[in-house]
């Protein structure tokens, strides 16, 4: 409003411009700051002065290079396997009849909002190879030695993908939830069988949306700290995080490590080039100014399969870990397994009663979570329309510093973060604000990806209509872009939130005394060794976590979960 | 500020001399009243801490603050290489945010040491510790406050207590091939220390013979405690009072307290060169070898450092178990080298 009526010169300055380019500003002060203090980090001589002899002492150790090879294969693996959980689960619930379609949406909401370290942790009680119950119960039926070992690359690879899918669940459904039935019903009028129209039409056009997920999936793997801690360094499998964190021991080689996270910045570099390549050329509007039916359409026998592979999809990732997490969390001693006379509620008791750390810390990480979930959708919607609609120069290298600070895994991106504003003249160290710049500046990449396949799903002509009708860019956005899109920004929102409360990497560096969250208590738990605690902790976050989130759907938008029927 | 840095210096003085006439006498109360009264003016300290949990770290503050009221104690918990990592950045950063530093890294401290970023300051509570803490730096630039014991922990409903290890040497012993499970050197402080322990008694080819016989290995020493717990393997080498402090819950571990000697971590403080709360800091040195520490060590089924003091009900006195440990030379020069000789034994 005020910089509409700024006089004449507002005329011919269009304001919104003004806005998008203060909000690109933020966006390059965010990502450029820590990014590029790493590089010059990476860069920097003992005395002074350029040199490449951290890069040397980063690759000269073959283990040092194996990490990063196995690193890329997990990547690669756990990705595959999210788009195999995700895919049909999404489409099932989008497009199908599948039944009970709101229980399974419901099911993968539960898993993204389980952190991963602590799936981790009811994985290992799971598929440990001698005590993981899965096990006990195989040996117990079939005799022998029990199949499952988590402590390997596959079982580490799982269990990535068992609480990344989500995301690719959730851009999937969004982009599968705005492609109208005409477009399918168009293709088999045309002769085309189902299978060829969910082939050649229904996964082409939300392919924008699979590959932005797929890719976060796939930074998120290759920067995830808690899960290979607790089940690679068992398997005696090195990953690039891993190996990081030894850059960070005594004595400390932050130079080291910054070159070392070099390739995974590289790699986010690669995939965005492979994304534009695949992507370009085509058209992926599926929201235009005319309306469009969407039912869901009818799979006969197969919604049954569908309804199976769902089911077992619910079972690895929410239902079995549940139950694990539950018993343990109402036992005195977790080790002695469900019995009448291990059961108590001290655990419960002591984190409500007794610790006042425990809600301190839940309120905390609601706060930081929220502020930075609103703050990473505003911008991220600026970086998707600048770049959707080259409302400023330079849209790649907009695109890639939002993306960029996902592919540097979260305790590079801490020491940065320490360093840029932990101490003098800015002194954040301890504040709650350098956890929300750290959460923004680290999940601007979800909300960016999510905006941006928001934007170019929307015909222009909407916007163009506003214009040619005397209204302005402003106008236009406001009254057309953002209640276009509320259910994507508000998804952005509570995306970014979730995963801001399951962020445990740069949060254990930059919480401090008073501004801990609950996943830095979680870990702190573990090292503790008390799992009853830690359990009973994970329950109480994921219930806050679940409660938060549905009354903010509710009072946002009507169910932002299930769109149409 | 002359006049309370030349007092500070004469205090120094007095208090590195008089040891040799006060040895096992109890701290002179008047010298604590002078320091509470000095550190009250500083109203407050803070204490970088990666010796305890949080809440027994929030526990200590709080009742520090009773014992010497006045004088607040700010709780920066984090794992020891954290703190460190922190500590640096303020000093590059030019400044003083911490008053004490407890770090589980002998390494920090001679690190600290040599670039003369710690305060020379023996407490004359160092005196009541038990002999196998006192003087661990000739200079007082550390001191021991705390203590830890690594033995052979063991599954009960796995394993009887007669069949249980008790020695290092089941670690190599193929009769537990794929049975044990130990902690990662460079993910644990003590487990570097313990492996420092290892090799001076067995020599490198331990780490190899380790290696072949597949213990399961865990991030953190903790971990141990864990996989014991779980029956994921049967017994480890793991932390004494952890394991206690689960058996008291009812967990079915327990420890086996080996012929060789368990293996004595000894964790230092230190006072801040640069720091701006001087008698804080004194005071909290003091405080830090004293009864209510000791009580507090004993509730968490610590056997308190403190010589004499009774350990809880079910937790030995440290006075009656055989304990060994590596100096500090051979920590500091033993870990970062044997490291890498696990690494390339483990892979990781």
């Amino acid at each position: 409003m005020a910089l509409a009526s700024q006089g004449p010169g507002a005329r011919r300055l269009d304001p919104t411009l003004v806005v998008f380019s203060l909000l690109i500003l933020v966006l390059v002060f965010l990502v450029a700051n820590p990014v590029l203090r790493l590089v010059y980090e990476s860069l920097r001589g003992d005395e002074g002065g350029l040199t490449l002899s951290n890069y040397a002492s980063a690759f000269g150790r073959s283990r040092y290079v194996t990490a990063l090879w196995n690193t890329l294969y997990l990547g690669i693996t756990a990705t595959a396997f999210s788009l195999i959980l995700a895919l049909p689960l999404a489409w099932g619930v989008s497009r199908t009849n599948l039944p009970a379609k709101g229980w399974f949406h419901l099911g993968v909401l539960a898993a993204f909002i389980t952190p991963p370290f602590l799936g981790a942790i009811a994985w290992v009680l799971l598929a440990g190879p001698n005590a993981g119950w899965l096990n006990r119960g195989w040996v117990a039926i079939f005799g022998g030695d029990g199949p499952f070992n988590i402590f390997s690359f596959w079982g580490v690879a799982v269990v990535v993908a068992l609480y990344a899918f989500p995301l690719v669940y959730i851009f999937a459904k969004s982009a599968l939830d705005l492609i109208s039935t005409e477009l399918e019903d168009a293709a088999s009028i045309h002769g085309a069988g189902k299978l060829a129209t969910l082939r050649r039409v229904t996964l082409p056009l939300i392919l924008p949306a699979v590959c932005g997920a797929a890719i976060l999936v796939f930074l998120e793997a290759i920067a995830l700290y808690g899960t290979p801690v607790l089940l690679a360094i068992p398997a005696g499998l090195n990953l690039a995080t891993t190996q990081m964190a030894a850059f960070f021991e005594y004595p400390v080689r932050v130079d080291v490590a910054a070159a070392y996270a070099m390739p995974m910045l590289a790699t986010t570099v690669v995939l965005l080039a492979v994304q534009k390549l695949l992507l370009s050329r085509k058209g992926y509007v599926s929201v235009s100014g005319k309306g469009g039916e969407r039912r869901p359409q009818d799979i006969g026998g197969w919604k049954w399969v569908l309804f199976a592979y769902a089911f077992f999809v619910m079972l690895l990732t929410v239902i079995m870990p549940l139950v694990m997490l539950l018993g343990a969390s109402f036992s005195r001693a977790w080790g002695r397994g469900i019995a009448a006379d291990n059961f108590t509620l001290a655990n419960f008791r002591h984190i409500f009663l007794e610790q006042a750390t425990v809600r301190d810390t839940i309120v905390n990480t609601l706060m930081y979570s929220a502020a930075a979930a609103a703050i990473c959708v505003v911008i991220g919607l600026a970086v998707a329309y600048v770049t959707q609609r080259r409302v400023l120069p330079f849209p790649g290298v907009i695109q890639f510093l939002a993306l960029a600070p996902f592919a540097v895994p979260g305790i590079v991106l801490a020491v940065a973060f320490y360093a840029a504003y932990g101490g003098p003249p800015l002194s954040l160290y301890g504040t709650g604000l350098i956890i929300v710049i750290a959460f923004v500046t680290r999940f601007l990449p979800i909300s960016a990806t999510a905006a941006t396949a928001a934007v170019k799903s929307l015909n222009p002509e909407l916007e163009e209509a506003v214009r040619i009708l005397g209204g302005s860019r402003r106008m236009a956005i406001t009254r057309v872009v953002v209640p276009l899109l509320r259910k994507t920004l508000l998804g952005a929102f509570i995306l970014v939130f979730v995963i801001a409360t399951r962020e445990l990497s740069t949060a254990v560096f930059l919480t401090g005394p008073n501004t801990r969250v609950m996943s830095v208590l979680i870990l702190d738990l573990s090292e503790q060794g008390s799992y009853e605690v830690l359990a009973a902790v994970g329950i109480v976050m994921l219930a806050v976590t679940t409660i938060v989130v549905a009354v903010g759907a509710k009072f946002v938008g009507r169910d932002f979960m299930l769109r149409r029927h | 500020m002359g006049i309370s840095r030349r007092h500070f210096n004469a205090a120094l003085g007095a208090s590195i001399a008089l040891p040799a006439f006060f040895a096992r006498a109890a701290t002179d109360e008047a010298h604590l009243k002078t320091l509470h009264a000095a550190a009250q003016k500083e109203g407050e300290l803070t204490w970088y801490v990666a010796h305890t949990t949080s809440e027994v770290a929030e526990r200590m503050s709080q009742r520090f603050t009773q014992r010497y009221p006045g004088v607040r104690v700010n709780v920066v918990r984090t794992t020891a290489q954290v703190a460190y990592q922190r500590l640096n950045q303020d000093m590059k950063a030019g400044v003083a945010n911490c008053d004490v530093f407890a770090s589980t890294d002998l390494g920090h401290f001679v690190d600290l040491k040599q670039r003369k970023a710690l305060m020379p300051y023996r407490p004359q509570s160092a005196a009541l510790l038990d002999k196998r803490f006192q003087d661990i730096d000739p200079d007082a630039a550390y001191n021991v406050t705390g203590s830890n014991l690594i033995s052979m922990l063991y599954n009960t409903a796995r394993v009887p207590a007669e069949k249980a290890p008790r020695s290092w040497k089941a670690l190599t012993d193929p009769a537990w091939k794929g049975q044990l499970s130990v902690g990662h050197p460079g993910f644990s402080g003590f487990v570097g220390t313990w492996l420092v322990q290892m090799v001076e008694l067995y020599g490198e080819d331990f780490i190899e013979a380790l290696a072949a016989n597949q213990p399961q290995v865990g991030r953190s020493i903790i971990d141990t405690v864990t996989t014991v717990i779980s029956g994921e393997r049967v017994a480890s080498a793991g932390p004494v009072s952890l394991a206690l402090m689960q058996k008291s819950r009812g967990n079915p571990i327990d420890v086996s307290y080996v012929d060789e000697g368990c293996v004595l971590m000894v964790l230092p403080s230190a006072i801040m060169a640069n720091t701006q709360r001087p008698n804080a800091a004194k005071l909290w040195m003091e405080w830090a070898v004293s009864e209510d520490t000791a009580r507090i060590s004993t509730e968490e089924f610590n056997s308190p450092v403190l010589a004499g003091f009774p350990p809880r009900e079910g937790v030995r006195p440290l006075a009656e178990i055989k304990t060994i440990q590596p100096t500090v030379k051979q920590i500091i020069e033993g870990v970062p080298e044997l490291t890498e000789v696990w690494r390339d034994a483990f892979g990781v």
